[in-house]
């Protein structure tokens, strides 16, 4: 006999006498909850709602100790940034991110313009955890698919610095605001380059689920 | 008195108490889910917040979207109404944490109540009767010397329980180590839990109830009994009224001092509900509601009283503005549910859109409900779409008035209760009066039966 506890699923929602999830005491468990807000922000504001005794708990457990960041190797990591556009484009894929500890290496390919992948440089927006090839304000205007940032919290808008405005180009993926509730700061990410086509709200504003945020032409 | 009133909840209920608060010239805020945007609770409201998608889970039952919802809307209080976070006893505890007054009762007194086990022992030292039975039984053979001694019929019932989980009727010995196994392990998935304790099996009774408010200064009134037998194969409520047909004087006055006491050994503050099981002359007590109850208008509509103003006042730190010997009841109530199910189909709920709705109305009838032509009933909540209420001088009367009010009620798009409640209205046992708790399950198994 096996017992599995499934804490959840996207946003599979099952009530039934034998399964229930999300699991009925996910939100009152400390054990359960920290790490899953660790790699889910969508459960960073639960941890303000456990039980008192759960809370407390956690602050006695002492923080991890700081790591130390090792200085990036330069020439390795754009070696490697080629590798990995050269990857994508035999692979047929259009993103491709490699993570490891305090290293992000991402590159992306258009299928609008077919030419070859040039070898990732990073551009003057570059840093050290994002390399992205081609955004450089270059690419012709067309047709573009719009996605829409909607808030997945109630609470208040912030605009995060550099503060974007309509036709700001975002060279890659960027805060672009957070909505503040119950003192917590929930990210508002651009998901990747573009160009932002509308904002919707300004700063200071109370935001309701799945409210309009910004509008982004990628 | 508060300033602004965030109620956490939806359809009927969520109208009625928009209705209590702006009486009492509290500001409202309305929360909804992605499904219910057009919903009427939504419209009346001063403000409202989209909490998150259609399913409970996500919109109704999430409570940092809740409280940062009652946070930057400048809410200092909550009602929970009823269902979802009424009687969740930590959703009260973090109100207060957040500075917002949970409009109920203690968070400790919902924990007790909602522990059968703990309630039923609360119970039994204020002298409350309560149904013959066990402490939590620790094995099989146990529970076969606890039968015995008891008497079958038994039910079994898992502490932690609730919606007849981890309960079992059991008639012989035989069946007894199967159903303890079963029922155990049933409690233990659904709750953790799988303590059970063993109770004797009442044979068709009926499920009387005691209405009663209570405030910070220890004042508690009842505001009399009400007869809920009709109820679904499920348990669920179908047709309540007010007062309980049939019963003595003597039996009527013993259920509301029995009430009284109850709730005075919890100090209860707010409103809630003490249910029984009856039969003959004996009374048990079942369980405590630590909320407002869907059926609470026949109880209003009998002593002319706000129950839900009621609640928020003495949740603000105010008296209750009547005392016992201020309320009267006068000639009966009746109250008939309009759920979007199908009576034919074991009260299937049904979803859709309204695509007519003609509401009754005059002399002696009062509707509450969030229901408009043309509104889209979501296949996530709960099916109730409007309380009919009817009251007349004598119970012939307050049958007829609601057997004529049934028949103006046009709620197409969904299948519906109307025809149900408009055939046990003119049925010749229920106006007889004293029914069990059997009445409708056995009339909707001999319709199946007979067609």
């Amino acid at each position: 006999m096996i017992d599995l506890d499934i804490l959840a699923c996207d946003d599979l929602h099952i009530d039934e006498p034998d399964l229930q999830v999300p699991h009925p005491r996910l939100r009152a468990r400390a054990f359960a909850l920290v790490p899953l807000a660790e790699i889910d922000a969508a459960f960073r504001m639960d941890l303000q709602m456990l039980p008192r005794e759960e809370r407390d708990a956690i602050q006695r457990i002492p923080a991890a100790p700081a790591r130390t960041k090792r200085p990036v190797d330069w020439d390795q990591t754009l070696e490697r940034a080629r590798s990995a556009a050269e990857f994508c484009a035999s692979a047929g894929l259009t993103r491709f991110r490699i993570d490891e500890d305090d290293l992000a290496i991402e590159v992306r390919r258009s299928l609008r313009h077919v030419r070859p992948v040039a070898p990732a440089v990073p551009g003057e927006g570059g840093t050290a955890n994002g390399v992205h090839p081609a955004s450089n304000g270059a690419t012709p205007v067309s047709e573009k698919p719009k996605t829409t940032l909607k808030a997945e919290f109630v609470g208040i808008v912030r605009l995060s610095r550099p503060t974007v405005v309509q036709g700001s180009i975002v060279s890659e993926d960027r805060e672009l605001a957070y909505v503040e509730a119950l003192g917590i700061r929930n990210p508002v990410r651009s998901g990747g380059s573009g160009r932002v086509a509308e904002v919707f709200v300004s700063d200071g504003q109370a935001v309701e689920y799945g409210q309009p945020l910004f509008s982004i032409e990628v | 008195m508060f300033k602004r009133l965030l109620i956490a909840n939806r359809g009927e209920i969520a109208v009625r108490i928009n209705r209590a608060a702006h009486e009492l010239g509290i500001e409202t805020v309305a929360i909804f889910s992605e499904a219910d945007r057009a919903s009427l609770h939504v419209r009346n409201a001063d403000q409202g917040f989209c909490v998150g998608p259609g399913p409970v889970a996500r919109s109704y039952l999430n409570i940092p979207n809740i409280i940062s919802a009652a946070l930057i809307s400048g809410a200092d209080a909550i009602h929970p109404g009823y269902g979802f976070l009424a009687e969740n006893a930590r959703f009260a505890e973090i109100c207060s944490d957040h500075g917002l007054r949970f409009v109920g009762p203690a968070p400790e007194t919902i924990s007790k109540m909602g522990d059968k086990a703990t309630a039923k022992s609360i119970m039994q030292a204020a002298k409350v009767p309560t149904t013959p039975g066990t402490d939590i039984l620790a094995s099989v053979a146990e529970a076969l010397t606890a039968a015995s001694d008891l008497g079958y019929p038994i039910m079994l019932k898992a502490t932690a329980g609730g919606g007849g989980k981890g309960m079992r009727a059991v008639r012989t010995p035989e069946e007894l180590e199967h159903a303890f196994a079963t029922a155990q392990a049933e409690a233990e998935a659904n709750f953790k839990d799988g303590r059970l304790y063993m109770e004797k099996l009442i044979d068709r009774p009926r499920h009387l109830e005691v209405q009663i408010v209570g405030d910070s200064f220890g004042n508690v009134v009842h505001i009399g009994e009400r007869d809920c037998s009709v109820q679904k194969p499920s348990h669920q409520k179908l047709i309540e009224e007010a007062p309980a047909p049939g019963i003595t004087e003597k039996m009527r006055r013993r259920l509301h001092d029995i009430a009284l006491a109850a709730a005075r050994a919890v100090k209860y503050q707010g409103a809630g509900t003490l249910e029984f099981l009856a039969t003959g002359d004996d009374v048990y007590f079942m369980e405590m509601n630590t909320r407002i109850q869907v059926e609470h208008p026949v109880s209003e509509m009998l002593y002319g009283v706000d129950i839900v103003k009621e609640q928020i006042r003495v949740a603000a730190g105010e008296r209750l503005s009547f005392k016992q010997h201020d309320l009267h009841s006068r000639g009966h109530a009746i109250e008939c549910r309009i759920n979007a199910e199908d009576a034919t189909q074991n009260f299937a709920p049904a979803a859709g859109t309204l695509t007519d709705v003609n509401l009754p109305g005059g002399l002696g009838i009062r509707v509450d409900s969030h229901a408009y032509t043309g509104l889209a009933v979501p296949p996530f909540y709960d099916s109730l779409l409007a309380k009919i209420i009817a009251v007349g001088a004598s119970r012939t009367e307050a049958l007829d008035r609601m057997s004529a009010a049934l028949s103006d009620t046009r709620v197409t798009g969904v299948n519906t209760t109307i025809g149900i409640c408009a055939k046990i209205v003119n049925d010749e046992t229920f106006r007889a009066g004293g029914v069990s708790i059997d009445y409708l399950p056995n009339l909707v198994s001999g319709a199946a039966a007979r067609a």
